[in-house]
């Protein structure tokens, strides 16, 4: 199994980033186009991993928490690059590789029962799209509060620059977009796997809750252009509720019988 | 958090945020009047008469009250903010008490703070955002442009969507009905705990599960769970094939994936009780043999063969999981209608305006189950609810493509 030479993917994947960060930094044009090649060498590399690993499970490696990581340590970098074409903030890209970085040391740490089985519930057509464009968004959604952290921390130390917050905006503009489809894609499946689109099952209440914060947010930002703070305050707290919708879920006492904590 | 400098009109949202709090407010006084009860909602026509009772209220308000300062304030985003803010404050009660109709105090019983979803409150307060939501979208379509397009169909779409759903509950059924292999046909269902008698009949020709090969796992004797990490991960047991745990090497020489236990040893055997059981042989890391035995998953009648390899570690194979299970049935209509289907997780089956899913099945018997749990589901309004669905979702990806604006 491919999963037994994780960590030397992890390790050389993870060292590649580090290096393409410390490249991005020195003080030449040259270097730049060096870092971003470095950093899509582990992208890659990483690619390769995953794809060998969903031929040998024979299944999509999207069920567990384990499993999502690998995505969101794919998904994020090729954020970071590409928004730095588009916005060119130095610090946004070296953020999102250091953020995939962490999410495969994780999975280093807490090797997970990488099982073959899958569970009738789960083998359907809309398996794939529901959770690939939830993983998108919640990237973007979290590469947004990062950017709106570092607009927080402006405003505190009195450096804000317009320009973070329209970062931000766009982030969450793009990430929203994806969190609707993942809820609607949701909603179809269970349709057709439950009986019913909706059923305020734990964490449809929570994925409700991140997609009406996130509503909020853009409500206000479209009609409050320069309350600067306060949408910064609402992206933060958006991003919370995100966090336990995303990680929380598998620990709330009130969730354990939901029919998406699936375990390891 | 909130300062003038942050709102240019603090009172807008101060006045928006109090009128907003009047209906959940109103809604909880109304749960504690009739003790918890919930609302049930109207089912047809009553509910399409609401819904017709709504529009034209709407209507209305657009047409001859346009003209008033508060229609105005009503149309206005702190209004829309306090609208969404309230019902999913109701959505947060619900995500973090549990819903399970079980008071676990006086307030949450009195104010039916565990069922949430048809709670006076959650009713109230959803109709004040179905209000504020349908003049804005009225207010909108009155001066549409190609560039309201987006909005339209996001606001539009979830209006839709919410109306159908909350009006359409009423009219939705979900039923669910136990049938059994070798048994007359059955039309009796249950809601809940109530007996209905369905339009359709259903007999049992034949309930079958395909399940993957069982994993073979090291457990540890002294607490008798698997143990998983790094080197000693369960893996799926197949002929030939050679597992490597931390400590031993194993080798599968036999496997029946339906097998029946003589004496000490297995044998095929396809009929009620069987269970998957491999014959293993374990090396310790110098390739020394350690042990060679039969190890099998349980079912109802075998209890499992686990190999104790020494003190600390024994090998096992875990139960099997299921890859599909499914029903094939015959399906009976008064107006003589028969049909036969083959009922799939995930692959429901519709007949006679129901759609049928497969449930569930005795899972005591697991593989060898003769009955099996269908649920029967009729809902209406389903397709409006799809229209709304797929109007946001157009939305969304329009909203995907343009992106956001550049504002400067």
């Amino acid at each position: 199994m491919i999963w037994d030479y994780f960590v030397y993917f992890a390790i050389v994947i993870i060292l590649l980033w580090l290096s393409s960060i410390a490249l991005f930094y020195l003080p030449n044009i040259k270097s730049e186009i060096i870092s971003q090649v470095v950093a899509s060498v582990g992208i890659v590399l990483l690619i390769i991993f995953t794809s060998i690993l969903w031929v040998q499970l024979d299944r999509p490696p999207l069920r567990t928490l384990g499993e999502t990581r690998l995505w969101y340590s794919l998904f994020l970098p090729l954020i970071g690059i590409i928004s730095f074409y588009r916005w060119k903030y130095k610090w946004f890209f070296a953020f999102s590789l250091i953020l995939a970085a962490l999410f495969l040391f994780i999975n280093v740490l807490h090797p997970e029962n990488f099982s073959k089985t899958l569970m009738p519930a789960l083998q359907s057509p809309w398996f794939i799209p529901h959770v690939v464009v939830y993983i998108f968004a919640y990237a973007l959604l979290a590469a947004s509060s990062l950017v709106g952290l570092k607009g927080l921390w402006q405003i505190y130390t009195s450096k804000f620059d317009k320009k973070t917050l329209l970062l931000a905006d766009n982030l969450v503009y793009l990430g929203f977009a994806f969190l609707t489809a993942g809820l609607i894609f949701g909603a179809l499946w269970a349709k057709e796997a439950w009986g019913h689109y909706w059923t305020w099952d734990p964490k449809e209440t929570w994925a409700f809750l991140s997609w009406v914060s996130y509503l909020i947010y853009i409500h206000f930002t479209s009609f409050h252009k320069q309350k600067a703070k306060m949408q910064l305050w609402i992206l933060s707290i958006a991003f919370v509720v995100l966090l336990i919708c995303w990680f929380g879920i598998n620990y709330l006492p009130a969730a354990q019988n939901s029919i998406h904590v699936y375990g390891g | 958090m909130k300062s003038s400098n942050n709102f240019k009109h603090p009172i807008a949202y101060q006045t928006a945020f109090i009128v907003g709090a009047v209906f959940p407010i109103l809604g909880f006084i109304a749960e504690f009047l009739v003790s918890s009860k919930g609302v049930e909602m109207p089912t047809f026509p009553v509910n399409l008469y609401i819904l017709l009772g709504i529009i034209l209220v709407l209507v209305f308000i657009h047409i001859f009250l346009s003209k008033y300062s508060t229609y105005k304030w009503l149309i206005s985003v702190p209004v829309s903010i306090s609208a969404i803010s309230y019902t999913s404050f109701l959505v947060l009660i619900m995500a973090l008490l549990p819903q399970n109709d079980v008071a676990t105090n006086a307030i949450t019983g009195k104010l039916g703070l565990n069922h949430i979803a048809n709670n006076w409150a959650m009713l109230s307060s959803s109709t004040f955002l179905l209000l504020v939501l349908g003049l804005v979208i009225l207010n909108r379509l009155a001066s549409f442009t190609f560039k309201n397009l987006v909005f339209i169909l996001n606001h539009l779409g979830l209006w839709i969507t919410i109306a159908a759903a909350s009006l359409g509950s009423g009219d939705l059924q979900r039923l669910t009905m136990t049938v059994t292999e070798n048994s007359e046909p059955e039309w009796r269902a249950l809601n809940g705990n109530q007996q209905v008698e369905l339009p359709v009949a259903v007999q049992l020709i034949d309930f079958d599960i395909e399940e993957f090969n069982p994993e073979i796992a090291l457990l540890d004797n002294a607490t008798g769970e698997v143990i998983i990490d790094a080197q000693n991960r369960a893996q799926m047991i197949e002929l030939g094939h050679r597992y490597s745990f931390k400590l031993y090497n194993i080798v599968v020489e036999k496997y029946f994936e339906s097998a029946m236990r003589f004496g000490k040893k297995y044998v095929v055997f396809y009929d009620k009780g069987a269970a998957p059981a491999a014959k293993i042989q374990v090396y310790d890391k110098n390739d020394s043999l350690i042990a060679s035995d039969w190890i099998s998953s349980e079912s109802y009648m075998l209890s499992p063969q686990i190999l104790e390899l020494n003190s600390k570690h024994s090998l096992g194979l875990l139960k099997p999981s299921p890859k599909e299970y499914s029903s094939k049935i015959k399906l009976f209509a008064q107006d003589g209608t028969i049909e036969e289907a083959k009922i799939v997780v995930n692959k429901p089956y519709s007949f006679k305006g129901w759609k049928i899913y497969q449930l569930a099945y005795d899972k005591k018997m697991g593989k060898w189950s003769e009955t099996s749990n269908l649920e029967f589901v009729r809902d209406p309004w389903l397709t409006f609810v799809y229209i709304g669905i797929f109007m946001v979702l157009i939305g969304a990806v329009i909203l995907f493509w343009i992106g956001k604006k550049s504002k400067q």
